[in-house]
């Protein structure tokens, strides 16, 4: 058990519902992976490999984009695709969103809030939404300082007291349901429509109590 | 996939049933449709709820139905299926409560021929311990839905590494974080059941 399997091609075939003729052609057109070769030449898959592949295969099925797309995306050399073909059927009006702001804000791996000039939440980003574990349409119009820690909050309502100012490193911890954090956030005054938002680009700096979590921008 | 999401969003349940029971009967394997369909339509699911554009409930009720079709289906058992008595247990340590993965994973491996005992949600880490004491099991699957989870996951491995048992560990929280497997000590991630079926028989082949 010290080693970590390998496998051979028509093992991996059976793992991701793919031929075995399928994956050399994969290997080579897209260059998404690079098996080893055991002394006799046969390649050998880890199971990073397997993973990449049945991930590639599952975007191309699922989502109906290209191969090269899902290699690209498998990759970290794409942002992941919208959800097009979406429109009508039963999940048609949940998975309708029109707003330019949050498709272009979903694709950034930073979490992101705009903020209105009560403090409370006017949106956020996926990549919030995740980290912290909230359904995100429920964090509008929550008040920003209820997701802060008591002995933080003096400190967060200082952001929106004077919106007019940018701050670069402002450092509170969050209470998610995920756990505790702390967070760096950049906060950006905008005038949108006439009313004045504040922008946070946040950075998880830490997770109290769990040293597993994963780095910035290793979270899928 | 898309028909599959769509019908399990709007909590149409017979629908499903129908969805699942045809893509059963195109692919002859039980397995290939957990990892085909039903977990991709779960995990699109999941990203419905993660983005805000379904509620818990909806998602609540979509998981409920999941589970209701995941049962529904005829087993598809393996021509070539592992030795009889060769036995795993599945469980979802600490705080974790996500076991539709775990059940789809004991109904793959029970088609291969396994004997699968699965303990379920929320399992202390000491009565995993204490339950595998005294019993010939050759492997041990855990699942991990959301990171919190994952510290106990870590505990779980280290004490079933001290009995000589490999472990298997699979769910959400490890297919968001590629290598987080080999950091809790793990022997090998299963990515779907079909993926962790090919693995079980190969960890113990080991």
């Amino acid at each position: 058990m010290s080693e970590e399997p390998t496998f051979t091609i028509s093992e991996v075939a059976m793992m991701v519902g793919l031929t075995a003729h399928t994956i050399r052609i994969w290997e080579r057109r897209y260059g998404l992976i690079k098996p080893q070769r055991s002394a006799a030449g046969h390649r050998r898959y880890g199971l990073d490999e397997v993973q990449l592949l049945q991930q590639m295969k599952q975007l191309a099925d699922t989502r109906g984009i290209t191969l090269k797309m899902a290699a690209l995306e498998v990759q970290g050399g794409l942002p992941a695709p919208s959800r097009g073909g979406d429109e009508g059927g039963a999940s048609g009006d949940v998975l309708k969103d029109d707003s330019p702001w949050r498709a272009a804000a979903d694709l950034l791996p930073q979490p992101i809030l705009l903020l209105d000039p009560s403090g409370r939440i006017a949106d956020a980003n996926v990549a919030f939404a995740r980290a912290g574990g909230f359904i995100r349409e429920k964090l509008r119009g929550t008040r920003f300082s209820e997701l802060v820690d008591p002995y933080d909050r003096s400190k967060a309502s200082a952001i929106w007291r004077d919106p007019g100012h940018a701050r670069r490193g402002w450092e509170l911890n969050l209470r998610t349901p995920m756990g505790s954090g702390l967070y760096s956030f950049d906060c950006w005054p905008l005038l949108s429509r006439g009313h004045q938002v504040l922008v946070l680009i946040g950075r998880e700096l830490s997770r109290a109590g769990m040293e597993l979590w994963p780095a910035e921008g290793e979270y899928r | 996939m898309r028909r599959l999401v769509e019908a399990l969003v709007s909590g149409d349940q017979s629908r499903s049933r129908a969805i699942t029971r045809e893509s059963l009967s195109a692919a002859q394997s039980r397995t290939d449709v957990f990892a085909d369909l039903i977990q991709p339509a779960q995990y699109e699911i999941g990203e419905l709820w993660y983005s805000g554009r379904i509620g818990v409930a909806i998602e609540h009720r979509a998981t409920a139905i999941v589970e209701a079709v995941v049962e529904d289906l005829e087993p598809t058992p393996s021509d070539h299926p592992v030795r009889p008595g060769t036995s795993c247990v599945l469980a979802a340590v600490g705080d974790e409560q996500h076991v539709v993965g775990l059940r789809v994973l004991q109904l793959a491996l029970e088609d291969d021929g396994w004997s699968v005992e699965q303990l379920g949600g929320r399992t202390p880490v000491e009565e995993l311990s204490a339950y595998i004491a005294g019993r010939r099991i050759a492997l041990v699957g855990l699942s991990a839905g959301y990171l919190p989870s994952i510290r106990a996951v870590r505990h779980s491995v280290e004490q079933m590494k001290g009995r000589r048992i490999p472990v298997v560990v699979g769910g959400a929280a490890f297919n968001r974080v590629p290598g987080l497997w080999r950091r809790v000590g793990a022997d090998g991630h299963g990515v779907d059941a079909r993926v962790s079926v090919v693995l079980a028989r190969r960890l113990i082949a080991q």
